[in-house]
């Protein structure tokens, strides 16, 4: 099984971000541990003597060539398209990737992406060569508009960055996965535990994008071990094939000719 | 004289300033190694064209570098 970005196959379907880690060290380690190719960063202004972002650069670009992964920038902090474009841009230049995780935020105590300028930023940017990935909210409308703008990876939002709540709206996701069957479906922000990302798996989604729950977890380096054994489960029961639930019970072992007395013909 | 801003910090130049000329003034040795890149007035700068780029009074320029990311 491999997830496809853009046509580029990848051994591992979840995606992983570099942030709020206890240590340089520590994010390092979960991010081989969790075995995924495909790594976050962004761009910030910094004070003209610090350097400490570069031992984090050395240890990503470590991890992505451990992995054979590949870099992808976003735009987290952008608020309009235009911000966003020229942030993307830069990143193209540095990070030396067409790929881009499109954010651009329209509410500042959800992170609820804006939808408008979103569409404006992807349209712009897939113009300009970019391999967009936009981080939207669950509205199939936005999801089904970037993909006929020509974002072949979609990523809808669980719950709002951050919050661990997990899948808040089952109903809209499966929705937009039935849908749109041919986007890659990426789940992005607000999974909280494996479960959460092992239920998105089952249900058809392709891959996984999560930050916080590995990196605020007691043991970053297990938690990140446990997301990638739970991605695979989840989608490896999609292609196996879910049971549909019966309304009524059945039993599981066979009652023929086995030697009790109620079955038909008992006393 | 003319005033630019560097990153928000406002910063005294002669006329006639690159973007070369400023970025060397802003960034320690060390961090002109690194990797950087810059927007003008919020427009993306291409690094090939800061030799040739003059900055005028009020321009802005915002130096980003690689941080972790979500």
């Amino acid at each position: 099984m491999s997830l496809t970005i853009y046509d580029q196959p990848l051994s591992s379907r979840l995606l992983i971000g570099s942030a709020l880690y206890p240590s340089p060290l520590v994010m390092k380690q979960a991010i081989l541990a969790s075995g995924a190719q495909v790594v976050t960063l962004s761009l910030k202004r910094q004070n003209p003597a610090a350097l400490a972002g570069e031992t984090i650069w050395q240890y990503i670009q470590e991890c992505v060539a451990q992995n054979q992964g590949f870099l992808l920038p976003n735009t987290a902090g952008c608020k309009t398209a235009k911000e966003a474009v020229t942030l993307a841009r830069m990143s193209r230049e540095i990070f030396a990737t067409d790929w881009i995780k499109l954010e651009v935020i329209g509410d500042d105590y959800n992170l609820q992406p804006d939808p408008f300028e979103l569409l404006s930023a992807a349209e712009t940017l897939l113009k300009d060569g970019f391999k967009v990935l936009p981080y939207c909210t669950d509205d199939l409308v936005l999801c089904q508009r970037l993909y006929d703008l020509g974002c072949r990876v979609i990523m809808p939002w669980a719950s709002p960055i951050g919050t661990g709540k997990g899948l808040m709206n089952p109903y809209n996701l499966e929705t937009i996965r039935l849908r749109l069957p041919d986007a890659t479906l990426i789940l992005d922000a607000g999974i909280g535990k494996p479960s959460d990302a092992c239920l998105a798996m089952e249900m058809g989604y392709d891959g996984i994008l999560l930050n916080s729950a590995v990196a605020l977890a007691d043991n970053p380096v297990q938690m990140a071990r446990a997301f990638a054994q739970s991605i695979e489960a989840g989608s490896l029961g999609y292609v196996a094939g879910i049971m549909q639930p019966r309304q009524t019970a059945h039993p599981s072992t066979p009652t023929l000719d086995t030697p009790f007395w109620h079955q038909p013909g008992g006393q | 004289m003319m005033q630019i801003f560097i990153n928000g910090q406002p910063f005294a130049l002669e006329d006639d300033f690159s973007v070369t000329a400023a970025l060397m003034l802003f960034l320690t040795p060390e961090q002109q190694k690194t990797s950087f890149a810059v927007a003008l007035n919020g427009e993306f700068l291409a690094r090939e064209n800061y030799p040739d780029t003059e900055l005028n009074n009020r321009d802005a320029l915002d130096v980003l570098f690689p941080i972790q990311g979500g």
